[in-house]
């Protein structure tokens, strides 16, 4: 396999038995292209979480994964992004999470934060995202564009040796 | 008095197994397979009937063993929040801790249960196998 780039997208309808297959994937194919067990475990949570994400919010039709992985110094190198379709609701809901990781100081403090928050909730709490941000230690962002939502996760990672 | 509470994937395709039995004054529950959002309903109970025995049998200490399970999503990490959560409100004197054992080649584990330790030190207690 190539260590320089490894790449894929996928559109399926998500549906929740679906997601571990996609995170067994996912593990095992960066682990083969990536020598990097710690990162490709981030990988393979945000992934899921991401997927969840998805399968919570997505209104209709299908949801649209993509990983990408390089080594251009001028960009992030491992990029994780789901784009799907979801109701104003969960866009309002959305934007709200990602004005509160905005004005937080650091991931973990809001990790924690979302945490008390979450205990005893059974709704939608923002705990997929923030552990994304914490455990994975990803960045965040989205974009809402009309009822389509992308969220994308990012990190660089350091050059394998050669 | 010897107590089991067992909890299996609703799904085809599922291979979500926990199990909790009490052996005198040691409660152990095992997970195994994947915890995704939804097993989480019935985590949640499962973890509600785990606390009820815990304090009718005044247990002190909870083990989670935690080594064959792949995988546990946000929703699922939410319930043992609000479990320790619950344990965290009681009265010190009622109290009991939850020792997570967890596999060392399960590298989301540590950064999960480090997040756990951070949230409730005095509730929570990981030892690496």
């Amino acid at each position: 396999l190539d260590r320089e780039s490894a790449h894929f997208e996928l559109f399926f309808s998500p549906r929740t038995i679906l997601i571990s297959v996609v995170r067994r994937f996912v593990t095992d194919f960066y682990r083969e292209a990536l020598d990097d067990t710690d990162l490709v475990s981030r990988m393979t949570l945000t992934t899921h979480e991401l997927l969840e994400n998805a399968v919570k919010c997505c209104k209709s039709g299908e949801t649209h994964l993509t990983i990408s992985v390089g080594h251009d110094p001028e960009r992030p190198q491992v990029v994780i992004e789901t784009r799907n379709r979801a109701d104003a609701c969960d866009l309002e809901a959305l934007r709200a999470r990602f004005h509160e990781m905005q004005d937080s100081s650091d991931a973990a403090s809001y990790y924690q934060t979302t945490m008390r928050r979450c205990a005893g909730r059974t709704d939608g709490s923002g705990l997929g995202l923030a552990r994304i941000w914490a455990e994975g230690d990803m960045s965040l962002s989205h974009a809402i564009v009309g009822d389509s939502v992308l969220i994308q996760a990012s990190v660089r990672v350091p050059r394998p040796n050669p | 008095m010897n107590t089991r509470i067992e909890l299996s994937g609703g799904a085809p395709g599922d291979d979500f197994r926990a199990a909790a039995a009490r052996v005198g004054g040691i409660v152990t529950v095992r997970f195994e397979g994947t915890a995704d959002s939804t097993i989480r309903p019935r985590l949640e109970t499962m973890l509600g009937d785990i606390h009820r025995d815990a304090l009718r049998e005044r247990t002190t200490e909870v083990n989670v063993d935690l080594t064959k399970l792949e995988f546990m999503c946000s929703s699922c990490l939410r319930s043992f929040v609000g479990w320790i959560t619950t344990i965290q409100e009681m009265e010190s004197h009622g109290r009991y801790t939850v020792r997570f054992v967890s596999s060392r080649e399960l590298l989301w584990q540590k950064r999960s249960l480090q997040a756990l330790s951070a949230y409730a030190g005095d509730i929570v207690r990981v030892q690496l196998v």
